[in-house]
């Protein structure tokens, strides 16, 4: 037994893992550009890539079109979406050291969706993103502010000061739906979370404050890894706990936040997507933070592709889909996972 | 002597009840110390204090001469390293990842574990005897185990002082012993100061250099095992009374706790002893709360050690004399005091057979004879002990040990009775 070759050996092994699963998100784009209402094949969607990328005329307007300006970006989103749903989970269920915890705990979501729907009960729909990203990010802070004691954050008051705050807003979101019944549908649709009609605008608004969260928590890995141990140990061995709790805090607020701007509410993925690649993984966040992005992005893409293509014409908020595919799929692995 | 901690008038308190008042305390380079004290002393809240997992109310903690909340996390733990009460549940981390995670100090951010840290994982791993499990899940490691695997991360710390809250809590004797014989091992060998809060005193006296024992938040002594467990310390502390003694292999102080009798009963009880037999009987009929006499005993007996610790009224002659006259009329003297009179299975034989004499001068007393073996396998008079004995028979009840109890708490309840 040599430590050296067994670290070596698993970190070519998770490596191995992660470019697998990034080709396979290449590949899964691909086949998502393709289907829909209009159906493409392949090669079309690759003669688009080709025209748009290295500048090689392909003709097919419509396909151009059909790719480049509706499918793509949405695809892209998705993708990202999942992504910092995900990671958030990572850097919350560390933080927390539970792992039913999901990027919403913290009233996030409903702070979101009070935002979102303030917006709309103010006629300004076209800044609900802007509402969503400040409501959840005030909960997330109000959360925290509320927790705070003797100038630490005992993570238990965290959970419950989160608790509160969200069961608070969603309070004051059910006010705001009943108080404009004829905006009922939008805010509802909103809630379940969808990726419907996203466009570029949409994707490069929100990418920012998801890279900028994503790029806190990355930093915040060797932290997470030393939490595992509890708080007073992992300050016994040089952590700055405190610290560290706020930036794996705000990283993942930002993430997840800004993900709620772009798409909605969107259920499940941060919780069981962190959940499952730790089944596989196990704990150690250095493996465990990108694998899991790799898994979100290609879980929800397959989940909206699912949801604009199932019952097409008509199209599902993808939080159906996620709740509803990854419910059973969760739980089937958990069962395998047990009987390990 | 280099010191390493110099604690003063350190104050500390949860919420208003304090836990530490005004301590004062010293620690030297190179020593195994042993915190001891009882439970709500303050001694774990001192470790968290020393380990700056807490910070104080009032006082300073000065370490290595430079006040403790001046020193960078960082830098403090490349230094000192704590092991806690309990392992973290559920850690999905290999044994060797979890102490691969003590080398976190020693670390730059990005940095990949080091060839050096590698190897002192595995050295740690080697003597904490860890490493044949290194690459097994620690949650599915045993408690004991999981508690050698938290050591060995905090070996790897390659710390100058080790802090230990109760670090055998869920070990078996055998790795208690292995653990802190290796902690005793690091500490002579100059590698390392070694500060555990310990529960069991015995243990702690027989491997601490020094022992600090707290009560209610202060120190209420330290020194040198034999200076700190005193029985009139121990009784101030804990409220207990001991008996302190040598621990035969170690010579180290080993304390007994003396009887504690849960009530007071009026019945006296006088035990005819010897060689052995009455020994195992003084405890519990303290215990069970009677005036407990013995004689005759010959000096160095063991029923005479057993119950001269118990601090017994007694009668004594010395090692391998006869039984004299003086000794036998005072053996009679507790007799006549006694309300109930026990002969244990003694052997008999020319020189005591004053003893057997003894019993037989009962008036109201009752007599109790203790069948555990046979007079016929203890009589070395010739005949002369089982005479005696056949006719005591006649007078007495041959009482198992547990019948003699029973008779005891009955007629004990009787008189008390009567005496309303």
């Amino acid at each position: 037994m040599d430590l050296n070759v067994q670290l070596k050996k698993q970190r070519r092994k998770w490596h191995l893992v992660s470019l697998s699963l990034f080709a396979v998100l290449i590949i899964l784009v691909l086949i998502a550009a393709a289907v829909g209402s209009v159906k493409l094949s392949l090669r079309e969607v690759w003669h688009v890539f080709q025209s748009k990328i290295l500048g090689v005329e392909s003709g097919n307007e419509a396909a151009q079109t059909i790719v480049w300006q509706l499918r793509l970006p949405r695809i892209l989103l998705a993708a990202f979406v999942g992504a910092a749903l995900s990671g958030a989970g990572v850097a919350l269920q560390g933080l927390f050291r539970n792992s039913l915890v999901d990027p919403y705990i913290l009233g996030l979501s409903s702070g979101a969706a009070f935002g979102a729907a303030l917006a709309v009960v103010l006629k300004l729909s076209w800044l609900i993103p802007a509402f969503a990203f400040l409501g959840g990010i005030f909960a997330t802070a109000l959360a925290y502010t509320l927790a705070q004691e003797r100038g630490r954050v005992p993570v238990m008051r965290l959970l419950l000061s989160g608790v509160a705050t969200s069961s608070f807003l969603s309070a004051l979101v059910s006010i705001l739906m009943l108080k404009s019944q004829n905006n009922l549908q939008t805010i509802f649709l909103w809630l379940m979370g969808s990726f419907s009609g996203r466009s570029w605008p949409e994707l490069f608004l929100v990418l920012p404050y998801m890279a900028a969260g994503l790029i806190t928590i990355l930093l915040q890995l060797r932290e997470l890894n030393l939490l595992l141990l509890g708080e007073e140990a992992a300050g016994q061995l040089g952590m700055e706990v405190e610290r560290a709790k706020r930036l794996l805090l705000l990283g993942a607020a930002m993430a997840a936040a800004a993900s709620v701007a772009g798409s909605g509410t969107i259920a499940f993925v941060g919780l069981v997507v962190p959940h499952l690649v730790r089944l596989l993984t196990g704990s150690d966040h250095r493996f465990l933070f990108p694998l899991s992005l790799l898994t979100g992005a290609i879980f929800l893409v397959l989940a909206d592709t699912i949801a604009r293509t199932i019952m097409a014409p008509v199209e599902l908020p993808v939080g159906i889909i996620t709740s509803l595919v990854g419910a059973p799929f969760f739980l089937y692995l958990l069962r395998a996972g047990g009987n390990k | 002597m280099t010191v390493i901690f110099n604690v003063q008038g350190l104050t500390f308190a949860y919420d208003k009840a304090a836990i530490l008042e005004d301590l004062h305390l010293e620690i030297g380079k190179g020593v195994f110390l042993g915190i001891i004290g009882p439970n709500g002393s303050g001694k774990s809240t001192l470790l968290r204090l020393l380990s700056k997992a807490l910070a104080p109310l009032g006082g300073v903690i000065e370490f290595k001469g430079t006040f403790l909340d001046r020193w960078q996390r960082a830098e403090l733990a490349k230094q000192l390293a704590v092991m806690g009460q309990e392992s973290p549940q559920g850690l999905d981390l290999t044994a060797s990842q979890v102490v691969l995670l003590g080398r976190a100090p020693h670390q730059s951010r990005f940095g990949s574990e080091s060839s050096r840290d590698l190897q002192v994982v595995e050295e740690c791993m080697r003597i904490t005897h860890t490493w044949d499990y290194a690459f097994r899940p620690f949650y599915q490691l045993s408690g004991g185990e999981q508690q050698r695997v938290m050591l060995a991360r905090a070996l790897a710390q390659e710390p100058e002082v080790l802090l230990l809250d109760e670090p055998t809590a869920h070990l078996d004797l055998n790795y208690q012993l292995e653990f802190f014989s290796l902690i005793k091992y690091l500490v002579a060998q100059g590698k390392l100061t070694a500060i555990a809060v310990l529960h069991d005193l015995n243990l702690a006296a027989s491997f601490c250099d020094q022992l600090v024992l707290l009560s209610e938040g202060s120190v209420l002594a330290a020194g040198a095992p034999e200076e700190v467990l005193t029985a009139e310390l121990i009784e101030k502390a804990y409220g207990v009374k001991v008996q302190v003694g040598a621990n035969p292999l170690t010579g180290r102080p080993q304390l007994s706790p003396l009887p504690l009798a849960k009530e007071k009963r009026s019945l006296r009880v006088h035990v005819i002893g010897g060689g052995g037999a009455a020994a195992k009987l003084y405890y519990p009929l303290v215990q069970a709360g009677f005036t407990v006499t013995t004689g005759v005993l010959n000096q160095g007996d063991t029923d005479w050690q057993i119950a001269k610790n118990l601090g017994l009224e007694l009668v004594e002659i010395p090692a391998f004399s006869p039984i004299s006259q003086a000794a036998h009329e005072e053996n009679l003297a507790l007799i006549k005091k006694a309300q109930a009179v026990v002969l244990a299975a003694v052997p008999f034989g020319p020189g005591n057979l004053e003893n057997l004499k003894a019993a037989s001068s009962i008036d109201k007393q009752a007599l109790f004879l203790l069948s555990d073996r046979p007079l016929s396998e203890r009589d070395y008079t010739g005949g002369i002990a089982s005479k005696l004995y056949e006719e005591l028979m006649g007078r007495g009840q041959v009482v198992t040990e547990e019948e003699l109890f029973a008779l005891l708490r009955e007629q004990s309840a009787a008189d008390e009775e009567s005496m309303r």
